[in-house]
């Protein structure tokens, strides 16, 4: 009896817990599922991660140098830098690439169009000696500086400033000159002429590292702080 | 049914049960702790407040770093100034003249292909500082050279 009972007993409790497998399977593959989504997720992430990191070391490599030519060989062009240390630019016949910038605008060329004395901006990898150049551009370099008006030439249209470093820089005021003049209730730049200008303002300029055939710089631009802003 | 077999299904279909639901009990507190790992924010020491000090700022850029290489025809410069100073932006494409607000500004400001360079000078409201400035040289390079 005792026998018949602890084997009915048994069945039951395996048939129990066969059946009990299937809810057991089912709840692991859905916790499977969702630990599967989970690290997909994360897996996306780390991706993710990883693709800005390298964007970013790329933009790290990608540097830049830039100075006037002092001299151009094969395969090298020797420039000096804005602080006046000579650098060795290394180019490719076929890597490297060469365009002009002005106005804003990029023109390819080629190596033969480098002049000594051009202002060169070069991308690349730095190397001990200076750069070896995927990407070479001439382009104009340009002072931007401000002062105190000490004089106005009213005749010759010059204007002389007073920098913050006490260095005196005389400026022509060419009929292509850009002026603005700050309003000093609205805080807005308004365009004005020469004959607004007065001594004793302030005057923020923007010209070309060359000067002129009078031995001075022709003003690309300048914007006026009137003296009158400073007294308030 | 003998009193036998009913008690037998019965006792099966308990002990049965409290397995499954002890297996089931071990299965979702691997689950839970796991998730308790993953989900938990990293412990933060507790921090000492900065203090305040009296605001002195002449000119702070705090973005971008000077020399940086961009993709973009424009860029966010953000800096530091005593309070109403009047800042001004000069660049060869763009000039650009504001009073700050609050200490900290940010403003949006546009670069030619090649070597931008771009003066920022402070004129502080306290006449007692001295007219600060900084020049910031960014190179932007076009995606498709």
């Amino acid at each position: 009896m005792r026998k018949k009972f602890f084997l009915r007993f048994i069945t039951w409790f395996f048939c129990f817990l066969f059946l009990f497998n299937f809810l057991i399977l089912a709840q692991e593959k859905i916790a499977t599922d969702s630990k599967n989504k989970k690290t997909e997720k994360e897996v996306e992430i780390f991706k993710e991660k990883i693709a800005s990191k390298v964007a970013e070391l790329r933009q790290e490599n990608k540097q830049m140098i830039s100075g006037r030519i002092i001299e151009i060989k094969k395969g090298e062009i020797e420039i000096k830098d804005n602080n006046e240390k000579k650098k060795i630019i290394s180019v490719d016949d076929l890597l490297t690439k060469y365009y002009s910038i002005k106005n804003n605008q990029k023109k390819e060329i080629n190596f033969s169009d480098l002049k000594k004395d051009d202002y060169i901006l070069v991308s690349g990898i730095i190397n001990d000696r200076g750069i070896n150049a995927d990407v070479i551009f001439v382009e104009e370099k340009y002072i931007i500086d401000f002062g105190k008006l000490v004089e106005i030439n009213r005749r010759e249209y010059l204007l002389k400033v007073v920098t913050l470093t006490n260095e005196t820089i005389s400026l022509d005021i060419e009929t292509f000159t850009k002026q603005w003049l700050l309003n000093i209730k609205s805080l807005e730049l308004e365009r004005t002429g020469f004959s607004k200008i007065k001594e004793g303002d302030m005057i923020h300029f923007v010209i070309k590292d060359k000067k002129n055939e009078n031995n001075r710089f022709s003003a690309q631009k300048i914007l006026i702080i009137p003296q009158e802003y400073f007294l308030n | 049914m003998k009193k036998e077999t009913f008690l037998a299904i019965i006792l099966g279909v308990v002990f049965g049960f409290i397995f499954a639901l002890l297996i089931l009990g071990k299965i979702f507190q691997n689950h839970l702790s796991e998730k308790t790992k993953s989900s938990l924010p990293p412990i933060k020491k507790p921090s000492v407040l900065p203090q305040k000090t009296i605001s002195l700022i002449s000119l702070n850029i705090l973005k971008p770093k000077n020399f940086l290489v961009v993709e973009d025809e424009e860029i966010t410069i953000e800096g530091e100034a005593e309070t109403d100073s009047l800042i001004v932006i000069q660049s060869p494409i763009k000039d650009l003249v504001f009073q700050n607000k609050k200490e900290k500004f940010k403003i949006n400001f546009p670069l030619g292909v090649g070597e931008n360079v771009i003066k920022i000078v402070v004129y502080p409201k306290n006449k007692n500082l001295r007219t600060q400035e900084k020049t910031l040289y960014i190179y932007y390079l076009p995606k498709e050279i």
